[in-house]
């Protein structure tokens, strides 16, 4: 039984300690030393390699990380949270609504679709102005828009609603 | 002594940059600041620092009276522009000049003449410099622009007559897309340089970027400094720079050459400048703009010829002249710069805004990083998310790459997200290794495996770190009594890889 399980940009790995000292990946067994230098970053030696990570975002179970030039989107379960997230996502499946959420700060230029309108997925949604650049919002849905919670002009925050797609 | 004092009327790296040109000839330095960049590396670097008061561009780097004054009270008797801002606005050399200050940089002129893009084609067009089919003019309407298009043929592009940097910039397959991207492209080219003049171009299949490095003095005397191929560009926005470009020879570099500097003198220009070319597959070369100021990429053209191009261009506002001749100038070894952009390669290239938590470059025989950024520092949505830029150089092209590759490897940067796993994919990519590739690389080769699907040739091995790294760390705050499974008091010597 695996003691946790970690995503690793969306790819499920399984990590168990077996021992101090070592770690089990997938069925592979390392050796570990681990150091921190600073909160962000980090000397890990698996078995006779060394390797400099930097913990660039985030907090304790999603944060993305930086080794050899390298980003991983990551994100660390408890078997118990492995658990709920099965639960949870068998909920998720049965109502339809997801909601798209600013990827950063700026401000709405255009906004080009209505509420009631169909989008498909990858679909241009909405232009969003930031650093002097016009960024097209794509939906990653496809689906009816069934809420704007932003108007042309308005600034927003990162992570702020945007759009509500059933 | 060239100058006591000089103003640098911009921000980030290339503040940076010219601070320590100036420190290296003995000149004191002025920086100036907007609100969101009170902490900024340019700010502490400088040996003095003057408030703009405010946030936005307009009320800050691209505010001459608040310029103007700064020069005033600090003493300096010249302002260097940097590149972007105000660097290629005629009115702000002139408005510098009759404030009885030196401009390093062109004539207002010069600037004029080659800072409207409509009015460089013209020159050139009058001194047989070949260059893309296009307007001369600016187009107002769309009515007109699709008429063009529908005479030249799709695909066209639409660029901002004051432009650069891929602002303002569309391309448009058909005249059902006309009118969007019209409109679009000018309010790009209105919030970006102040002006929404727009005009149109052929678009050229798979063409390189190809551009010339001149430094001219105010006593008529010219030199090139080879060219700088930036063909690796994403969203019209150059991300990798390299010199010399690895499939030029000599017949066509003397050509594109001899084509710039007829370029520069039909503008009797000074400084350092840039003449723009695209050149297709045949090496048929096609002048697309000159940029009166220095550019992004300068460093590439310092390592493989020995010049420091910010001294020079001091050295020439001071009144110098070129202290070398074109026989003197060699070309040595090969250069290559990749920009680090804080910004989300899978989500459609946004930039990501944040502290940076810490910061620790490269470093090594032959690295050089020009950075506007230190730990504490903060990446806002006011200016460029460009962070930094590291610049490699080695005997030949392919030394050189494995540099960049180990260089970019051990750049540690946190609190936002950067490109540098971009650009090593990019150096790992044979249509770059082969050196054939076009501008089109990201949206043939790249474009296509976003999201996600190129980060798959990842090895095991450091997904097997990620992995590791992540869990022992939840494991550790989960039994924070464990003391990181460690257990054991760690020492120097255990870090050493055995055998």
């Amino acid at each position: 039984m695996p003691d946790y399980f970690v995503d690793l940009n969306k790819k499920e790995k399984s990590v168990r300690f077996t021992a101090p000292g070592e770690i089990e990946i997938d069925g592979r067994s390392y050796h570990y030393r681990i150091e921190e230098i600073n909160e962000n970053y980090y000397l890990l030696r698996l078995n006779n390699r060394v390797y400099k990570v930097n913990k660039v975002l985030g907090d304790k179970s999603n944060s993305l990380i930086l080794i050899e030039g390298k980003y991983f989107e990551t994100e660390v379960r408890t078997n118990l949270e492995q658990k709920a997230r099965q639960v949870l996502s068998n909920v998720k499946q049965k109502s339809h609504h997801s909601l798209i959420k600013s990827p950063m700060p700026g401000m709405v230029l255009k906004i080009k679709k209505n509420a009631g309108d169909e989008v498909a997925q990858g679909e241009s949604i909405m232009i969003l102005e930031a650093m002097k650049m016009e960024n097209d919002i794509k939906s990653p849905f496809s689906g009816i828009i069934k809420d704007i919670y932003v108007d042309e002009g308005s600034a927003v925050e990162k992570g702020a609603k945007l759009f509500l797609i059933g | 002594m060239y100058f006591n004092k000089i103003l640098i009327a911009n921000r980030g790296e290339i503040a940076v940059r010219i601070i320590r040109a100036a420190r290296e000839l003995g000149i004191g330095s002025v920086a100036v600041y907007s609100d969101p960049d009170k902490s900024a590396l340019h700010v502490k670097y400088a040996d003095e620092s003057y408030p703009l008061n405010g946030i936005s561009a307009a009320d800050t780097y691209l505010n001459i009276p608040k310029l103007l004054e700064i020069a005033k009270i600090s003493g300096a008797e010249a302002v260097h522009p940097g590149y972007g801002f105000l660097s290629e606005r005629a009115h702000f050399i002139t408005a510098v000049e009759d404030a009885g200050l030196v401009f390093i940089g062109p004539s207002a002129n010069s600037v004029e003449m080659m800072g409207s893009k409509t009015g460089a084609r013209q020159i050139m067009k009058q001194n047989g410099v070949p260059f893309v089919p296009g307007t001369t003019e600016p187009v107002e309407a769309v009515e007109e622009a699709t008429a063009f298009a529908s005479k030249i043929g799709y695909p066209i592009l639409i660029k901002a007559s004051a432009g650069g940097g891929g602002k303002g910039m569309k391309k448009v397959y058909n005249s059902d897309e006309m009118e969007e991207a019209f409109f679009s492209a000018k309010r790009e080219a209105l919030s970006a340089f102040g002006d929404s003049a727009v005009y149109i171009e052929k678009f050229i299949e798979n063409p390189k970027h190809i551009e010339v490095q001149i430094l001219g003095d105010k006593f008529g005397n010219y030199v090139h400094v080879f060219e700088r191929e930036c063909s690796v560009q994403r969203r019209h926005q150059k991300i990798i720079e390299e010199s010399p470009s690895p499939v030029m020879d000599g017949n066509t570099r003397k050509k594109i050459t001899e084509t710039a500097l007829n370029a520069a003198k039909a503008c009797n220009y000074y400084n350092a400048g840039t003449i723009e070319l695209l050149m297709d597959e045949k090496k048929n070369f096609y002048f697309l703009e000159m940029n009166t100021r220095l550019q992004v990429e300068h460093p590439v053209t310092e390592l493989i010829s020995g010049i420091d191009l910010v001294k020079e261009q001091i050295k020439i506002a001071a009144g110098e002249k070129l202290s070398f001749s074109q026989k003197d100038i060699k070309l040595s070894g090969h250069a290559i710069e990749c920009r680090i952009y804080a910004e989300d390669p899978d989500n459609n290239f946004l930039p990501s805004t944040g502290r940076i938590t810490f910061h620790r470059l490269p470093t090594g025989p032959g690295v050089r990083v020009d950075e506007g950024i230190e730990a504490g520092s903060d990446v806002t949505m006011h200016y460029d998310p460009m962070l930094s830029k590291v610049i490699v150089y080695g005997s030949d092209r392919h030394s050189a790459i494995e540099r960049m590759k180990i260089a970019l490897a051990s750049y540690s940067i946190t609190g936002v997200q950067t490109n540098l796993s971009v650009l090593l994919w990019l150096l790992n990519n044979d249509s770059f290794l082969s050196g054939k590739y076009s501008i089109n690389l990201l949206d043939n080769e790249f474009f296509p495996l976003v999201p996600g699907k190129w980060k798959e040739c990842i090895c095991d091995e450091i997904e097997d770190a990620a992995t590791a790294f992540v869990a022992i760390l939840r494991d550790h705050s989960r039994n924070s009594s464990n003391n990181l499974r460690l257990n054991e008091v760690m020492t120097e010597n255990n870090w050493c890889n055995e055998e």
